[in-house]
């Protein structure tokens, strides 16, 4: 597809020497951050079950942040302790979610449709080595005439074999999202232990990787489409996790900090 | 909201041996919620339990979890008769109830009672407070905090004789608004400034508790209290957020409030109560409640189908088998067929449309039986998005041409638009364009070069900017940075940009245009895309398998070695020497300098090498690298090879 033919997918030079160990200048190559390694990675899974990418803005109106998700008017999730406003436009946030992106979409586009919504978020949250005030998720959104619960546990199966390996297998467990309902926690079997039980998974054989649920009726209605013509799920991750969980990597705020140290070992 | 949850304390609900700890731990973790923690304390078990806000109304109490065990473990729960109380007695003092705003106080409960006697709770009462890491104060404010703790309704209870009382020995408990300039003192000695819009309990002169959130000290119960008031209310869950958030005060009985609790709660709560006072106190006088009830919560009903249930969670239950499980799940219902009209309980606020019943349904049959199935076909053609394909062809792009990709903040010191609560004064606006982040990286890993092992330092960031109010860009910057000082410096960094720019306008068929600013190259990616032709999606890309490798938070050293050896002499064979011998703190290692020549003796080639020491523990001193270097030295020449 292009003139010079270094497209599709590059390859890469792999340091598995890691810092401790020798470092040569035989790499021209550079390196692609690992967000993005991963973004990707899951994007194009999904891309390739037949999922659209669609995109929203990050800085988003409380109604589509908020309202729009069936979140209540007087919920603490809108409190300045919890989202950032933005100065001198009332009633706008910078996104908490890409769920922000749910309505938008619905409001343009007719179901059916699959589609997935990489993207910045934003949280109000005191910085440490496990948490940051801006991180990526990936949301996932499906609509059309009967859709249930049985239909996402099958795509997120079939989605984290693609990623983890044939072995991969999910389980739900009862939560609770102001978007969904029934809402879930997804668990994923350790990818470093296959579900035997390691530090990694803290022996449970179990790693938390995703919210999800059905989508709530009121979401529905936001987005222009009829509950009870048509139903759909939703799920959502948080990439920096993943990225971190795969990597090793023990600090959150190395991944926003520009460090070649961090970016060049991948 | 996590709730500490006594696994003696939940045995006192059934007459019947209940799950382990263990069985305790997974059921509740498969169909209910989380448990974070366990630990053993004594003959005790206690789980740190995880309760999702939508059923903050009814399991923040060992009796909402006790309902779910027997729910879900089919172990029915003790039938728990309260016992009336059998002596007539009448209090000295008449007890009158006002509430201002129904709105904010759906339901008020109070009763006196005379002729107590304040001490020590008994063993078995401190031990279940304590259990769940209560402290025990005396048996009248321990009674309040167990029925809290035991069926979720906070309560409290004023010492009647602080209280003001008229000429006719009436009292009264007024629920209203604060006024101008009304204070209150806490037990702890801080007193706070009452605003108006805050709802206090007073008497007829004065403020006596922030409802819902804390007592004040002016009618506490202490050991010269002889008669008190018990109070259990209903508070309005957004209003007392609000408030606890202004005064700065969170609480146990605040943060259930904060949930939404049923007003039904209330008479329960003051039955338990009385029901315990009598039994620590058996000379108490109790009064009459005065029930200021005036919109009594009225019992929903949803209507659903075995159609709608099975059709949300792709299950094929029965009409039989939901049946059984709404009366597992204690919900009333009216079964016409395959149509269910159900009455949830009146504490499951958080249950008003078929998809709640569905959830309750799902999770009880355990959503792990749910079973996989394939979508329905959805006729749906999806179209690549440009901002997405054409991104990671530039990223792949430059990462070909050696160039590695960067994330940075979007938060800046400086910048258009700004962010009404940030987080730090560095961190006041979003960031205007990614060509000031991109300079700090390049400052950083120049600096980092000889530990990258890099002459040159190349780097990328694609990302949102905002430059301007409500702006919102898609940009990309590329910044080079040559570490080796030369005197063409700014003419070299200019055309590699140059040839950047260049070879992407041409893989992308379009020019691009941007702006360059010293060693950076930004543009306005959003923009071009316009211009760019519907994309076709790419071949799914796979992340690299490595494991990262923290590195070092301490400064790195630099120290260069040339030598001679006979031609034949490889490159590795040299470094494996100066690696054994450099050890554990040679961080990167680089050749940069290889030629041959003759001699009389015959040829010889001349290695040249960048080393760069660096600890993991320490700041290294010149002494330690020194001899390091010397037994470099000494074993290579050893070696017969001439170190220069």
């Amino acid at each position: 597809m292009s003139k010079s033919g270094m497209f599709g997918r590059v390859r890469f030079f792999v340091y598995d020497r890691g810092m401790k160990g020798d470092r040569e200048d035989k790499d021209i190559q550079g390196h692609l951050h690992p967000l993005t390694q991963i973004m990707r990675e899951i994007v194009d899974s999904f891309v390739a079950m037949g999922f659209e990418v669609a995109d929203g803005p990050e800085v988003e109106s409380e109604y589509y942040n908020f309202d729009a998700l069936n979140v209540p008017q007087d919920h603490p999730a809108r409190d300045m302790q919890d989202t950032f406003w933005v100065k001198g436009v009332p009633s706008t946030v910078l996104r908490t979610h890409t769920s922000s992106v749910q309505a938008r979409y619905m409001e343009k586009h007719k179901p059916p449709f699959k589609i997935v919504v990489p993207g910045k978020v934003f949280r109000y949250e005191a910085t440490d080595a496990t948490h940051e005030a801006q991180f990526y998720q990936i949301e996932g959104l499906v609509v059309g005439e009967d859709i249930s619960l049985a239909n996402l546990k099958h795509t997120l199966n079939e989605f984290f074999k693609r990623l983890y390996g044939p072995e991969a297998n999910i389980r739900f467990r009862p939560s609770f999202f102001p978007f969904v309902e029934p809402g879930v926690e997804v668990d994923v079997s350790c990818f470093k232990c296959d579900g035997k039980g390691c530090g990694m998974c803290k022996q449970t054989g179990y790693i938390e990787v995703m919210g999800a649920g059905m989508v709530h009726p009121n979401v529905l209605k936001s987005g222009g489409i009829d509950p009870k013509k048509y139903s759909g799920f939703a799920f959502g991750t948080g990439v920096d996790r993943l990225v971190m969980l795969k990597y090793g990597i023990d600090d959150i705020r190395l991944l926003y900090a520009g460090d070649l140290r961090l970016v060049n070992q991948f | 909201m996590n709730i500490s949850i006594s696994y003696n304390w939940l045995k006192s609900h059934f007459d019947k041996d209940i799950p382990n700890s263990g069985e305790f731990v997974g059921i509740l973790t498969k169909n209910l919620a989380e448990v974070e923690g366990v630990e053993i304390r004594g003959d005790d078990t206690i789980f740190d339990i995880k309760i999702m806000p939508d059923r903050g109304h009814d399991l923040l109490c060992h009796k909402g979890i006790a309902r779910e065990v027997s729910v879900l473990s089919g172990v029915p729960l003790k039938n728990e008769k309260r016992k009336t109380k059998n002596k007539k007695s009448s209090p000295a003092t008449m007890l009158r109830v006002f509430v201002e705003d129904v709105k904010l106080c759906p339901r008020y409960m109070g009763l006196v009672v005379e002729n107590i006697k304040v001490g020590d709770s008994p063993a078995w009462l401190r031990t279940r407070l304590e259990s769940v890491g209560q402290r025990s104060i005396n048996n009248i404010v321990d009674i309040t905090n167990f029925v809290m703790l035991e069926i979720g309704q906070p309560m409290h209870a004023f010492d009647l004789g602080k209280l003001a009382t008229n000429d006719k020995q009436q009292t009264t408990i007024e629920v209203r608004k604060a006024r101008g300039g009304e204070k209150i003192t806490t037990l702890d000695e801080k007193e706070i400034i009452l605003t108006p819009d805050t709802l206090v309990i007073a008497d007829s002169n004065q403020a006596l508790a922030i409802a819902g959130i804390k007592g004040g000290k002016d009618a506490v119960v202490d050991g010269a209290t002889t008669s008190i008031i018990f109070e259990a209310a209903n508070f309005n869950a957004v209003h007392t957020r609000k408030t606890a958030q202004r005064v700065g005060i969170r609480t146990d009985s605040s943060k259930r409030f904060e949930h939404g609790l049923s007003p039904s709660l209330v008479s329960d709560a003051m039955s338990l109560a009385v029901e315990m006072l009598v039994e620590l106190c058996p000379d108490a006088i109790v009064g009459e409640a005065i029930d200021v009830y005036p919109e009594p919560q009225q019992e929903k009903t949803i209507t659903m189908s075995v159609k709608d249930i099975n059709g949300i969670l792709g299950t094929t239950l029965s009409g039989d088998e939901v049946e059984k499980i709404l009366n597992r799940l204690d919900f009333k219902n009216e079964r016409r067929g395959e149509i269910f009209v159900v009455t949830p309980p009146l504490l499951r606020l958080d249950l008003v449309i078929k998809e709640d019943i569905a959830e309750e349904i799902g999770r009880v049959y355990g959503f792990d039986k749910v079973i996989d199935a394939p979508l329905p076909p959805l006729s749906f053609t999806p179209k690549p998005l440009k901002e997405y394909y054409y991104a990671n062809m530039i990223r792949d792009t430059l990462v070909a041409q050696g160039f590695s990709e960067v994330y940075t903040s979007s938060f800046q010191k400086e910048g258009v638009f700004a962010v009404e609560n940030p987080l730090a004064l560095d961190k006041a606006f979003l960031r205007k364009d990614l060509a000031t982040n991109i300079k700090q990286s390049l400052e950083l890993n120049t600096y980092n070069a000889p530990l990258l092992g890099l002459d040159e330092i190349k780097i990328f960031e694609i990302g949102k900017a905002f430059p301007g109010v409500m702006q919102e860009k898609l940009l990309c910057v590329i910044g080079i940075e040559m570490v080796k000082t030369n005197k063409k410096k700014a003419e070299i960094t200019r055309e590699a940009l140059e040839q950047a720019r260049t070879l992407l306008g041409e893989i992308l068929e379009n020019p691009i245009d941007g702006e360059f600013s010293e060693n950076i190259f930004e543009f306005d990616l959003g923009a071009f895309l316009d211009k760019l032709p519907e994309p076709k999606a790419g071949e799914p890309f796979t992340s690299t398998s490595t494991r990262y490798t923290k590195f070092s938070p301490y400064p790195f050293m630099l120290r260069d070695i040339a030598l001679w050896v006979p031609e034949g002499i490889s490159v590795d064979d040299v470094l494996s020497v100066v690696s054994s011998e450099a050890g554990e703190l040679l961080r990167t290692k680089k050749l940069f300098d290889v030629f041959t020549k003759e001699f009389p003796e015959g040829k010889k080639t001349s290695y040249a090498f960048n080393l760069v020491f660096q600890s993991y523990e320490k700041t290294l001193s010149d002494e330690e690298i020194n001899s390091i270097m010397e037994r470099i030295t000494t074993t290579l020449s050893a070696k017969s090879w001439q170190v220069r």
